[in-house]
């Protein structure tokens, strides 16, 4: 293509009358925010981040529970033996 | 110092300061984001959601820009993502049968401020410039549809002039190889 011909196309679009939005833009953008801040007052996070928080929640739980599980998995015999014992202590014969 | 005290009062959230923002980048944003969305509709969203940007985060601006670069900047932002949201789900709409997409390249001419004896040309060149590749398209946009120096639009966009220059050029190709299907005669000419 040549340069004359680019050119015009370039004439075409230059010195453009900018257009406008529609009339009572500001209003209409202060009622959109009042809209918007109203609803961010119900729910103050994204949703993504409420998301996030509950997941890292459900881990920090689930690795809590895997301790506890690890710390009960002592041999039932040893807890038999110790309730023995104590019950054995406490049998002192009483003559 | 006009321009501190400006920006001091929009930071305390003063409404008249935010009103005289509104009244004086309303125009230069709406159409910076109508060039690149190409829809007046888009376009009012677009702009609304960009000063609503600038209200909650004036507070970050730290005036090493300029204020207008600094606008110019979130608009670019804001209209790129939703012309990113409108291609992926213009993607996902080729895909599911029977589906009309809703707007159609026929309705191109979107400026109202394009002469009549212009709009077909200018039509045309508004379909080309909507098919190049985003960096292109902005480049060209700022600079020949919006006005802005190539030092602005280095600015706005966080590139050098070499950097802005070599997209030019690169538009300007891609531009005429795209236009030169209405003009056969002139294909010889490369």
């Amino acid at each position: 293509m040549d340069e004359h011909t680019y050119n015009e196309y370039l004439q075409s679009v230059s010195n453009l009358e900018p257009a406008d939005t529609a009339p009572f833009f500001y209003t209409r953008l202060r009622a959109r925010m009042e809209k918007q801040y109203e609803r961010n007052w119900i729910l103050p996070v994204k949703p993504v981040w409420l998301v996030g928080v509950l997941a890292a929640l459900l881990l920090f739980n689930g690795w809590i529970l895997q301790q506890n599980n690890g710390q009960a998995q002592t041999p039932a015999g040893n807890s038999l033996q110790e309730f023995a014992q104590s019950y054995d202590q406490l049998n002192v014969p009483s003559y | 110092m006009g321009e501190t005290v400006f920006i001091q009062r929009l930071k305390e959230g003063q409404e008249d300061a935010f009103r005289e923002l509104v009244n004086r980048f309303r125009v230069p944003v709406y159409n910076t984001v109508l060039h690149l969305l190409q829809d007046g509709a888009e376009a009012e969203d677009c702009t609304q959601e960009v000063f609503i940007r600038v209200y909650e985060h004036i507070h970050r601006f730290r005036e090493e820009a300029l204020l207008s670069t600094w606008m110019y900047k979130i608009a670019v932002r804001s209209a790129l993502e939703k012309l990113r949201k409108q291609k992926r789900r213009s993607f996902i709409q080729r895909w599911i049968p029977g589906f009309e997409a809703a707007g159609t390249e026929a309705d191109a001419c979107y400026h109202p401020g394009v002469q009549t004896e212009n709009k077909e040309k200018a039509t045309r060149l508004f379909r080309a410039i909507a098919r190049l590749p985003e960096q292109q398209q902005l480049a060209f946009t700022l600079i020949r549809l919006q006005g802005l120096s190539y030092d602005e639009t280095a600015a706005v966009m966080e590139k050098n002039i070499k950097a802005i220059e070599s997209l030019m050029s690169r538009a300007k190709e891609n531009l005429q190889k795209q236009l030169i299907i209405y003009h056969p005669k002139n294909q010889t000419h490369g």
